[in-house]
C-alpha cells in the first residue's frame, strides 16, 4: 500500500545523507548570516567609536590646546606691554619685550595652522560620514569656524599692539587693546572657545551615546537572529530526528510483528516511487529508508512465501507418508489378485481331495479296494493345504512387516520370495521370468524393504512389457556389493522421461493404475541402505534397473565413494 | 439306449498340476473318462484328434491360455462345449462368449460334475451317486 501525498513529500524524498547535507548548509547559512549582521553591527559601533577616538578626542585637545594658547598669549601679551614701558632705556625690557612676542607669535603660527588643519579635516569626514554623524557635526564644525575666526581678529590685534610698542607708543597700544574692538576681539575669542569646547563636549557625549545604543541594537539583533536560528536548527533537526528514527520504528514494530509470526505485517511506503523503470518491475526509491522498508517488505513476502511452500511441502508430505502406506497396499493389492489365484488351486486340490475322502468313507460297501485311493487323497490335501499356508504366510511377511532394522541376509534367497509373489502375474501375462541367481551373494539389508524393491521393479517390467517379452532377474555380487538387476525386453524409457522416474508421484502410467510413487519409494530405500538404484535404457532396446546394496562382507558404508556398477557413483 | 459319463471323455486342462489332477479326478469318479493337458497348446491337438467330448479349461495359463483355446476349438469344432474354469471370481467381457459355463475355482467336486454332466446333456443327478448336491462354502 503506497500513500501518496502533495509537495510535503519533496523533503521525504531526500536521502538521508542529503538531508543531514541540507541540515549542514542550513546551519552554515545561520552561521554566515549571524555572522554577517554581527560583523555588520561591530562595524556600526566601531564606527562610532572611531569617529569618538578618531575625532571627537583631537577636536577636544585642540580645544584644550587653543584654550591654553590664548592664555599664554594674554600672559605674554601682558607681558610685553609691561615690557615696553622701559624699553627705550632699558635693554633688558627690550629682550622681555622681544621674547613675549616672539613666543607670542610662534604660538599664534602653530595655532592658526593647527585650526586650520582641523577644520579642513572637519569638512572633508562630514562629506563622507554625514548620514552618521547628523546635524551635531556641523555645529561642532560651525564652531571650530567661529574659534578660527575669532583667533585670526585676535591675533591681528596682538600683531598691531606689537608693532605700535615697538613704535613706542605705548598709550595707544593700552589704547587699542582697551579699545571696544579690542575688548571684542579678545572676548570673543574667549567665548568661541567656549562654545567650541561646549559643542565638542556635547557632540562627543552624544556620539558615546550613539555608540552605546548601536552596541546595544547590534546585541540585540543578533540575539533575535540567533534565537531564530537556534529555533529554525532544532525544528529541522526535530524533523530530520522524526523522519529518520520514525521508519526505523515503525520497521522495529514490524519486525517484532513477523517475529511473532504475522508474516502478512508489513512497512508503509510513505515516499512516492521515484522512477519505475522497465514499467513497473521494480519500483525505486530515492530515500534509504524507503528502500530498506521495500526491501523489508520484500523480505517479508518472501518469508510468507516460503513459510506457504513449507507449509504446502508439509502437507504435501504427509500426504505422500500416507501414499507410500497406500503405494505398498497397493502392491499388496495387485499380488492378491494373483496370490488369490495362486490360492485357488490348492484350494481345489483341499475342497476336491477332502470331498473324496469323505464320499469314500461313507460308503456303506466300503471296502479295502475301495479305500485304497484315501492316502493318495490325505496326501494332496495336505500338501495343497501347505501350499496354501506358504502363500498366505509370503503374503503377510511382506505387508505386515514395516520394520528398517538391517540384517546380513542372502540376497538371493530374498528375491526369490519376492519373485514368489509375483511370478503368477508375470507368467499370466506369457512374459518369461528368466532367472539367474547366484548363490551367497550377501548383503546387509532390510529383507522387506528389499523383497518390495524388487516386487516394483518386477512388476513395473510386466507392466512395460505389457504382454509376453522376458523379465531377467539376476543377482551377484560385485566388489563387496551385492547386485540386483531387474531388465525386461520393452520398449525403453525415453530419456526425458528418464530423468523424473525416480521423481515422486511422477508417472507415466493411466490415473488410478500407478501411484508414482513405487519407483520413488524403491529410490529411497535404495539411498537409505547407503546403496544407489539406477536405469539403464534406450528406447527400443528394453530396460534395466540396478539395485545395489551394501554387500555384508565389506565395510563399505555410507559416505564412500566407490565405482558402483551401472557407471553410477555413490553419494551418500 | 441311455448315455452314460462313460461315454463321454472330458479334456481337463490346467497349468496346476493339484488344481488340474482334482479336477480330473473328480469326473473319473463319475465315471467319465477324462484326459488332461498343461495348457492350450498341448490340449488343442488332442481335441484337433477327434476323441474329445467337452473341454474343461483354467483360463490363464502360460503360453495358449483358456480364452485362446476357446476360440481355437470354436474355429475347429464349434459342437464341442467348452467349460471355463478360473481362480479368479470373474474372466473378461468378451472373454466367456461361447463357453458353456464357468467354473470359479475352488468348486465343490459335485458342482463341477454337475456342470460337466449339463454340458454332455445327462441328468445332473445321476442314480447310484451320492455326490451331486453342491455345498456352499
Amino acid at each position: 500500500m503506497r500513500r501518496f501525498r502533495g509537495p510535503s513529500l519533496l523533503l521525504r524524498d531526500l536521502k538521508i545523507g542529503e538531508k543531514i547535507q541540507l541540515f549542514a548548509a542550513l546551519s552554515l547559512f545561520s552561521f554566515v548570516l549571524l555572522t554577517g549582521i554581527a560583523v555588520l553591527q561591530i562595524n556600526a559601533v566601531g564606527r562610532e567609536v572611531v569617529l569618538l577616538g578618531g575625532r571627537d578626542i583631537p577636536l577636544i585637545k585642540l580645544a584644550g590646546r587653543v584654550a591654553r594658547s590664548h592664555a599664554r598669549q594674554e600672559v605674554l601679551l601682558q607681558h610685553a606691554m609691561d615690557a615696553g614701558e622701559g624699553m627705550r632705556n632699558d635693554p633688558a625690557a627690550r629682550r622681555s619685550f622681544a621674547a613675549a612676542r616672539d613666543e607670542f607669535l610662534e604660538l599664534g603660527r602653530l595655532t592658526s595652522q593647527e585650526l586650520q588643519t582641523h577644520t579642513s579635516v572637519t569638512l572633508d569626514e562630514r562629506g563622507a560620514s554625514d548620514d552618521v554623524l547628523g546635524a551635531s557635526s556641523s555645529e561642532v564644525d560651525y564652531s571650530l569656524r567661529g574659534v578660527e575666526r575669532w583667533y585670526a581678529a585676535y591675533s591681528f590685534l596682538a600683531e598691531r599692539i606689537f608693532n605700535l610698542l615697538l613704535l613706542g607708543k605705548q598709550s595707544e597700544a593700552g589704547e587699542v587693546l582697551q579699545s571696544p574692538k579690542g575688548v571684542a576681539d579678545r572676548r570673543g575669542l574667549s567665548r568661541a572657545l567656549h562654545r567650541f569646547l561646549a559643542e565638542v563636549d556635547q557632540f562627543s557625549k552624544s556620539s558615546a551615546e550613539r555608540a552605546e545604543r548601536a552596541e546595544g541594537s547590534a546585541l540585540l539583533g543578533m540575539l533575535i537572529v540567533s534565537a531564530l536560528m537556534v529555533g529554525l536548527s532544532v525544528i529541522y533537526a526535530l524533523f530530520l530526528g522524526r523522519s529518520i528514527t520514525r521508519p526505523i520504528e515503525r520497521l522495529r514494530n514490524v519486525s517484532v510483528e513477523l517475529g511473532r509470526g504475522n508474516l502478512a505485517a508489513r512497512m508503509t511506503l510513505d515516499s512516492r516511487v521515484t522512477s519505475s523503470e522497465g514499467d513497473g518491475h521494480e519500483p525505486h526509491f530515492r530515500d534509504e529508508l524507503t528502500i530498506l522498508a521495500h526491501s523489508f517488505n520484500r523480505m517479508a513476502e518472501g518469508l510468507l512465501k516460503t513459510q506457504q511452500e513449507l507449509q504446502g511441502s508439509q502437507a504435501r508430505l504427509l500426504q505422500a507418508g500416507k501414499l507410500v502406506q497406500a503405494s505398498k497396499l497397493a502392491a499388496v493389492g495387485e499380488l492378491a489378485g494373483g496370490v488369490a489365484h495362486e490360492l485357488n488351486n490348492p484350494l481345489q486340490g483341499v475342497i476336491g481331495n477332502a470331498r473324496f475322502i469323505e464320499q469314500d468313507i461313507q460308503k456303506p460297501t466300503a471296502l479295502p479296494p475301495e479305500l485304497e485311493q484315501l492316502p493318495k487323497y490325505v496326501q494332496r490335501v495336505v500338501q495343497s493345504a501347505e501350499r496354501c499356508r506358504d502363500i498366505v504366510q509370503g503374503l503377510l511377511t511382506f505387508s505386515r512387516q514395516s520394520g528398517t532394522d538391517k540384517a546380513r541376509l542372502d540376497l538371493t534367497q530374498t528375491v526369490r520370495a519376492a519373485l514368489d509373489l509375483v511370478a503368477t502375474k508375470v507368467r499370466h501375462q506369457n512374459t518369461e521370468l528368466r532367472l539367474e541367481l547366484s548363490p551367497d551373494v550377501m548383503c546387509m539389508a532390510n529383507s522387506t524393504q528389499v523383497q518390495q524393491v524388487v516386487i516394483n521393479l518386477v512388476i513395473n517390467a510386466a507392466h512395460a512389457l505389457g504382454k509376453g517379452g522376458a523379465i531377467t532377474v539376476r543377482t551377484e555380487s560385485l566388489s563387496g556389493h551385492a547386485i540386483v538387476r531387474v531388465s525386461d525386453t520393452g520398449p525403453g524409457i525415453p530419456d526425458d522421461v528418464q530423468g523424473r522416474i525416480f521423481e515422486p508421484f511422477f508417472t507415466t502410467k493411466k490415473i488410478g493404475e500407478g501411484t508414482g510413487l513405487g519407483l520413488s519409494v524403491s529410490y529411497g530405500i535404495a539411498v537409505d541402505h547407503g546403496g544407489r538404484l539406477v536405469v539403464e535404457s534406450a528406447p527400443g532396446e528394453g530396460t534395466t534397473f540396478v539395485l545395489t546394496l551394501p554387500g555384508a562382507d565389506s565395510d563399505t558404508g555410507p559416505g564412500e565413494t566407490h565405482q558402483l556398477p551401472g557407471g553410477q557413483v555413490s553419494e551418500t | 439306449m441311455t448315455l452314460n459319463a462313460k461315454d463321454f471323455c472330458i479334456l481337463v486342462v490346467d497349468d496346476d498340476e493339484m488344481a488340474r489332477e482334482t479336477v480330473s479326478e473328480t469326473l473319473s469318479r463319475e465315471g467319465f473318462r477324462t484326459l488332461e493337458a498343461d495348457d492350450g497348446n498341448t490340449a488343442l491337438p488332442i481335441v484337433q484328434a477327434g476323441s474329445v467330448d467337452v473341454v474343461v479349461t483354467d483360463v490363464q495359463m502360460p503360453g495358449m491360455g483358456g480364452v485362446e483355446l476357446l476360440a481355437a476349438i470354436g474355429n475347429h469344432d464349434s459342437s464341442i462345449p467348452v467349460v471355463l474354469m478360473s481362480g479368479y471370481s470373474s474372466i473378461g467381457k468378451s472373454g466367456s462368449a461361447g463357453a458353456v459355463a464357468f467354473i470359479r475355482k475352488p468348486s465343490e467336486p459335485g458342482e463341477i460334475s454337475a456342470v460337466v454332466r449339463n454340458a454332455c446333456g445327462l441328468s445332473t443327478s445321476p442314480p447310484g451317486t451320492g455326490a451331486g448336491d453342491p455345498q456352499s462354502s
